[in-house]
């Protein structure tokens, strides 16, 4: 009796420690900045100046929320919520549809996989190094193809025109987001089973019958784990504009995380850290929300 | 069940998040402690001569050409002293003055750090760099720097926290091609920069007048024409060129010359400039000078070296920085240069080498290499490199110094690093018609005038 409880006190010991890795460590690398990053959000906490860092409540917010005409941390809000609804709304039709035509077989089909996924592997601002020159109003090259398509007749500052800068960046971020849809729903497709498929066959079922009644409900989890995820990464993606436009002409191609990153640069943190805490707490509240509508917890149990 | 998995999904989120940088602590540096001074690696104590010593210098202005030239001079500095030991430490351009800023925060790592006119307050205010006033007085090269390198050292309240290195002052690049085409002569004030430009421009053809610099910055271009129109002698300091003279805080932008000022420069926009400058960086205003998009080009002297490699010799030529109608051309003096920190172990030797790389001989070659203006005077006799050629051309502006003259934006004042991310925003806002005249200049005047009240008088 003595044995098996010094026995069962040595197990619990030995899983004690090794689980302590898993916990302290986040614990030291993500939580604890965190909080700490997150404090400065009620502080005047300027690297101008560093001896004098004092608390401040709210002001920091009360900052964005004001109503002044240097501000435009609104505008900024609203071009979030296009920059993360159009790019996704593409990346996802586009990548499925790609998905969709490679789940046939053809030749040279694995090249072609091998070039779709090429985007995803280059980095975020040479991507947006790439599409500013691209879009250069003087010499950029799809200037060129619309002028020489009589599309156009005039050259067209894409990113230097309030009214397209932020479309122009969007575009280059469909293009840049397509592959990951792809990769993850061909990988996905490939674990639909062609029984169904033979089977409905026989039923006499068209494709779009297929489509909808064996293709989606099989893949359902992954679409909406993969739509999830990707809503976050774009969220927090400002690679693109900040080497793309900087958030202009006038802010207006900003997004909150390339705010962020002005913020950074003019050295006012506690000014960003009040920015990073609302995206947190959006973000939480976006996954909640969308995983309640989408039932994606009772889909898995 | 339910209520568990979507908190442990809301984590992963909030994780998710942190890793892309969007959290806000994630990008947050480490806790301030500066003061504390953590020790440098080097070893305790002070290190009496023989004991082998080492320093780290941290430059910010980054490229292999430079840091190859500064090796050069460190070697040549081990050489005669072979107890010490000189380390370059080059963070990639883009982010290299956050990475001193931590450095400087940890209080650790560093002897030398490249100051810049943007960041010298910053680091003077937080105590980070040490006063070299001892040093320079005891150093036989001192009787030869140039008034402006004078005023540089004692830039931040008139104590020596930095040592510059040169000078970038702009000068005019143009198109003598275009010109003689045309039959225009060479510019020499702002209107005929404006002449000049509406002549030449001709979007069918896509060639225009001039390269303007609406991105990041542009500010600084519209400040040197309000200047240009003001002259200095109405300004309270060169350093603060946004406040009047005896104004008690009183700020430039109620001035109807400033007024006439901007209505100049929307209209070099509208009429002599592509569309799409209002987004160009410096960059794109070098690539539309050398590519042939704009026959004019307002720059520091490190585009001669990209004019003289992409152009033939007979296409441009570089002048004087064009005149306004107060008789003057005003543009900043901008400065960069060396700093010792204030927490280095040994200051003797660190202060040694600092000097060692600004004496004549090492600082012209420096500068020869690196395209900036010398700080000492006798530079030219040292090499005929700065009295003859494209260069000679910032000795002429030298040379009249009641008509070429400096003044600089405000960048003492702690309020300037929230003005840089704001301004711009709102130049491009006025330059697309979104907000009047008054609307900007009493957005300038208030943030001045709130900044004065803020923090006092720092010129």
């Amino acid at each position: 009796m003595k044995q098996k409880s010094r026995l069962r006190m040595r197990r619990t010991r030995f899983i004690f420690f090794m689980v302590l890795p898993a916990v302290v460590i986040p614990m030291i690398f993500t939580y604890y900045p965190m909080l700490k990053g997150s404090m400065m959000a009620f502080q005047s906490y300027n690297l101008m100046n560093v001896k004098n860092i004092k608390w401040i409540g709210l002001e920091n917010f009360g900052k964005l929320f004001s109503h002044s005409a240097s501000n435009s941390f609104y505008t900024t809000m609203m071009n979030t919520v296009k920059w993360v609804g159009l790019s996704l709304f593409f990346q996802f039709t586009c990548g499925f549809g790609i998905a969709l035509l490679l789940k046939k077989k053809f030749r040279g089909a694995s090249i072609y996989q091998a070039l779709i996924f090429f985007p995803w592997a280059v980095s975020g601002f040479i991507i947006g190094i790439m599409w500013r020159w691209m879009f250069n109003g003087t010499s950029g090259v799809i200037n060129d193809i619309l002028m020489k398509m009589h599309l156009i007749s005039q050259p067209v500052g894409w990113l230097a025109d309030k009214g397209t800068a932020l479309y122009s960046c969007i575009a280059a971020n469909i293009w840049y987001g397509i592959p990951y849809f792809t990769i993850m729903i061909t990988a996905a497709l490939r674990g639909v089973s062609e029984d169904l498929y033979e089977a409905a066959d026989v039923d006499g079922a068209s494709a779009m019958q297929k489509f909808t009644n064996i293709t989606v409900p099989c893949i359902r989890s992954v679409l909406l784990l993969t739509v999830l995820l990707r809503v976050i990464w774009i969220f927090n993606f400002p690679d693109l504009i900040y080497s793309m436009t900087q958030g202009g002409p006038a802010g207006s191609s900003n997004i909150v995380t390339s705010y962020m990153m002005q913020l950074v640069q003019s050295l006012d943190y506690g000014m960003a850290s009040a920015v990073g805490v609302l995206c947190i707490l959006f973000l939480v509240t976006f996954v909640v929300v969308y995983m309640s509508i989408t039932k994606y917890a009772q889909e898995e149990a | 069940m339910n209520k568990k998995r979507i908190a442990a999904m809301a984590l992963a989120a909030v994780m998710l998040t942190g890793c892309g940088g969007g959290g806000g602590g994630s990008a947050a540096p480490a806790p301030a402690g500066g003061d504390g001074a953590a020790p440098a690696e080097q070893g305790a104590g002070t290190a009496a001569s023989g004991e082998s010593v080492t320093i780290t210098l941290v430059e910010s202005l980054t490229s292999p050409e430079r840091t190859a030239v500064l090796r050069e001079i460190a070697d040549k500095y081990q050489a005669d002293h072979p107890n010490v030991t000189i380390e370059i430490i080059s963070p990639p351009l883009e982010n290299a003055d956050s990475k001193i800023t931590q450095m400087l925060m940890n209080g650790s790592g560093a002897d030398i750090v490249e100051v810049r006119d943007s960041t010298i307050t910053q680091y003077a205010t937080n105590g980070w760099i040490a006063d070299l006033q001892q040093y320079i007085d005891a150093w036989d090269e001192k009787d030869t720097l140039t008034e402006s390198a004078d005023e540089v050292i004692h830039y931040f309240q008139d104590t020596a926290y930095m040592m510059p290195y040169g000078f970038y002052q702009r000068g005019l690049f143009y198109r003598t091609d275009w010109f003689e085409e045309k039959g225009l002569d060479k510019p020499e004030t702002w209107q005929d920069v404006y002449d000049a430009g509406v002549a030449i421009t001709d979007p069918a053809s896509s060639r225009f007048g001039y390269s303007f610099r609406g991105g990041t910055s542009g500010y600084q271009y519209a400040d040197t024409i309000y200047w240009s129109w003001l002259g200095t002698d109405k300004i309270a300091d060169p350093t603060a060129g946004y406040y009047l003279k005896d104004g008690n805080g009183a700020t430039i932008f109620t001035l109807p010359e400033v007024k006439e000022a901007l209505h100049f420069y929307k209209d070099l926009f509208k009429n002599t400039c592509p569309t799409d400058s209002i987004a160009w960086g410096f960059s794109e205003m070098v690539q539309g000078f050398v590519g042939g998009t704009t026959a004019m080009l307002i720059q520091d002297p490190e585009v001669i070296a990209t004019c003289s490699a992409d152009m033939g010799d007979d296409q441009w030529a570089l002048v004087p920085f064009p005149k306004g109608p107060s008789g003057q051309a005003v543009f900043p003096n901008g400065f960069a240069g060396w700093g010792m920190t204030s927490f280095t172990e040994h200051p003797a030797e660190t202060a040694d080498f600092l000097l060692f790389l600004s004496n004549s001989e090492n600082n012209t070659y420096f500068a020869k290499n690196y395209s900036t203006i010398p700080i000492h005077n006798n530079a030219a006799e040292k090499d005929s490199y700065f009295s003859e050629g494209r260069f000679a051309m910032y000795m002429d502006m030298a040379a009249e110094p009641d008509v070429y003259r400096h003044a600089a934006y405000p960048q003492m004042y702690e309020a300037f690093a929230t003005y840089k991310t704001e301004v711009d925003v709102m130049y491009q806002k006025y330059l697309t018609d979104e907000i009047s005249d008054d609307d900007l200049l009493s957005w300038l005047d208030e943030f001045w005038t709130k900044a004065y009240e803020d923090e006092g008088e720092k010129w």
